[in-house]
């Protein structure tokens, strides 16, 4: 039943961000006319050499920290929006408490009258 | 169950309702087969529970033959149903589900068994998606947690539940009820939104004597959720609301206290956050409902609780929804501590040399490299650990904030319990001073 916290298919978080955790790697584009295919492919074959080993686990990382935190923050958007209309709710029934509680003190009062009265007469008698 | 001809059958007139809120796309599917059905005498009733869609415009335009009664809200399915089962003046009303497809011969076959025998006062179909896998032959509900359950779900159907027979429920979705059973027993509790009524209905009726039973020659097509996205928050929500309505009006509390309540702290813990959310909301809304709640648990015959049973429930209702939340912050804590991305040492996999291979590129990732990334690393890193920590610090104002609510809760529930008790005595100090006012007068005029 349960499901990764970093889901991309959490509707709280939008596709976009979910893409954007994603760090990825752009091939290198060269604007060198006429050898600017060969200087790309000679950079990128530099790069697979000298720096990828040591770059892809930290993009790694990176990207799976940032899925996490996303997915951490759709939790926390979930339960404000729990939060909200709870508090909507319990404020409706604090008005409805307060409607109720003036309506018993009217039918006190009514009570208390009437006592009143029912002690004059009962006196006059 | 007694034989009975077909031929000698004397069909009742019956009363079908068919409860609608915004299923347009499926009135074109249900209500046809439901006006091309086998049977003398029948009236078909479409309550719509303030539908946004078009729907009443469609019954109005292609189904004239069709009644129409239009609720001006919408408070949930039983609120909906008991609507057209007001109007119903026969011996038995059908509620169908806008979704549902039927045979000619439905309402004959699922009749049947009610007429040949008065104890059966609720009968259920086979129902099967589109494309005739099983879903529902006779329901059940399971263990302490009442989760529902449903025989041949999702089974091909090669006739392994085709015997009738006396279930724990049928589904609401098709299902013929005896209306002096109704009458004396309470129509569906309108307490509950969406989900769980159809199963209440069928606990009450078993309590009263009355059968409910499964017929497998009653079979109709289930599309199923066409009110509802199961994906959605609203759908976990209702389900859980109504399942702890459900657990609070009819579990022994000797299960309830002992067992419902530590299985669902656990169950807590396997949930998605969207699932936990709701599952607090569910809490939170028992809490908020719980004396109508008890009220309407010792209404149905269950022994009621005592005060000190609803002052247990309340403080286990309100510890669930706080552990509802423990995996967030747990799993937040653990975020923070690992917000930190590391550098990871190279390892060749070339036989030999591959240490030397190493311990070359090292020296090379030394002079070349290294000296480049590792501040824009430490750069990164404070910003995620830093990142982290406010989403911690977020985390626990929420907490704090969800804490409170939950104590305000049982207070304003202990505040409402009280209002309650003086309404109570104040309408019995109304009657006993109405009662005095009138015997003076009484024994004046005598």
């Amino acid at each position: 039943m349960a499901k990764r916290l970093d889901d991309p298919s959490d509707p709280l978080a939008g596709d976009w961000l979910w893409q954007a955790a994603e760090i990825k790697e752009q091939p290198f584009v060269s604007q060198v006319p006429v050898f600017g295919r060969l200087v790309a492919g000679c950079r990128t074959a530099w790069c697979w050499i000298a720096d990828r080993a040591y770059l892809q686990p930290l993009r790694h990382g990176q990207s799976e920290l940032n899925r996490a935190l996303l997915g951490q923050m759709a939790e926390l958007d979930q339960w404000l929006l729990v939060h909200d209309r709870e508090t909507v709710q319990q404020s409706k029934d604090i008005a409805l408490l307060s409607w109720r509680l003036r309506h018993l003190e009217g039918r006190l009062l009514r009570i208390g009258k009437a006592t009143d009265e029912a002690g004059k007469n009962q006196g006059s008698n | 169950m007694a034989n009975v001809t077909p031929n000698l059958v004397v069909w009742p007139p019956v009363t079908i309702i068919v409860l609608n809120w915004n299923a347009a796309r499926f009135l074109p599917g249900c209500l046809p087969a439901l006006l091309a059905l086998d049977y003398p005498d029948y009236r078909v009733l479409v309550v719509d529970n303030a539908s946004t869609d078009n729907s009443v415009a469609l019954v109005r335009e292609q189904f004239p033959q069709v009644e129409l009664i239009r609720n001006r809200h919408n408070h949930g399915f039983a609120a909906g149903n008991n609507s057209g089962l007001r109007q119903v003046q026969t011996e038995f009303a059908v509620l169908v589900n806008p979704d549902v497809i039927v045979p000619a011969d439905w309402l004959k076959q699922l009749l049947r068994p009610l007429l040949v025998d008065e104890t059966i006062g609720v009968a259920g179909c086979k129902l099967t998606y589109p494309d005739g896998t099983l879903q529902h032959a006779g329901g059940s509900i399971e263990g302490a947690q009442a989760f529902p359950s449903h025989a041949g779900y999702q089974e091909q159907d090669t006739g392994q539940h085709d015997q009738m027979q006396d279930v724990i429920y049928v589904v609401g979705a098709a299902m013929a009820l005896r209306m002096t059973m109704l009458e004396r027993i309470g129509a569906l509790d309108e307490g509950y939104f969406l989900y769980y009524e159809d199963v209440d209905l069928c606990v009450r009726a078993r309590r009263s004597g009355y059968r409910v039973v499964y017929v497998p020659e009653a079979t109709a097509i289930h599309v199923e959720s066409s009110a509802t996205d199961r994906r959605s928050d609203f759908y976990w929500e209702q389900m859980f609301t109504s399942r702890w309505r459900y657990l609070s009006k009819h579990m022994e509390s000797a299960t309830l206290f002992n067992e419902t309540i530590a299985a669902e702290e656990q169950w807590l813990q396997l949930l998605a956050p969207q699932q936990r959310a709701a599952a607090a909301h569910a809490y939170h809304e028992t809490l908020r409902q719980l004396p109508e709640i008890t009220e309407a648990r010792a209404r149905d015959g269950m022994l009621p609780f005592s005060t000190s049973e609803v002052e247990q429930l309340r403080s286990a209702l309100r510890s669930l929804r706080l552990a509802a939340w423990q995996p967030t912050e747990s799993a937040l804590t653990q975020l923070a501590s690992k917000a930190v991305i590391e550098e990871v040492p190279f390892r060749s996999a070339v036989p030999l040399a591959g240490r030397l291979v190493a311990w070359l590129r090292e020296r090379w990732l030394n002079v070349a490299t290294r000296w480049y990334v590792r501040p824009l690393l430490a750069q990164q890193n404070r910003f995620n650990q830093e990142f982290a920590g406010r989403l911690l610090e977020q985390a626990a104002r929420l907490h704090v904030q969800h804490k409170a609510q939950a104590d305000q809760l049982v207070e304003l529930a202990e505040v409402a319990a009280r209002l309650a008790e003086m309404e109570r005595s104040l309408r019995r100090l109304e009657a006993r001073q109405a009662k005095a006012a009138s015997s003076p007068r009484e024994s004046d005029s005598r």
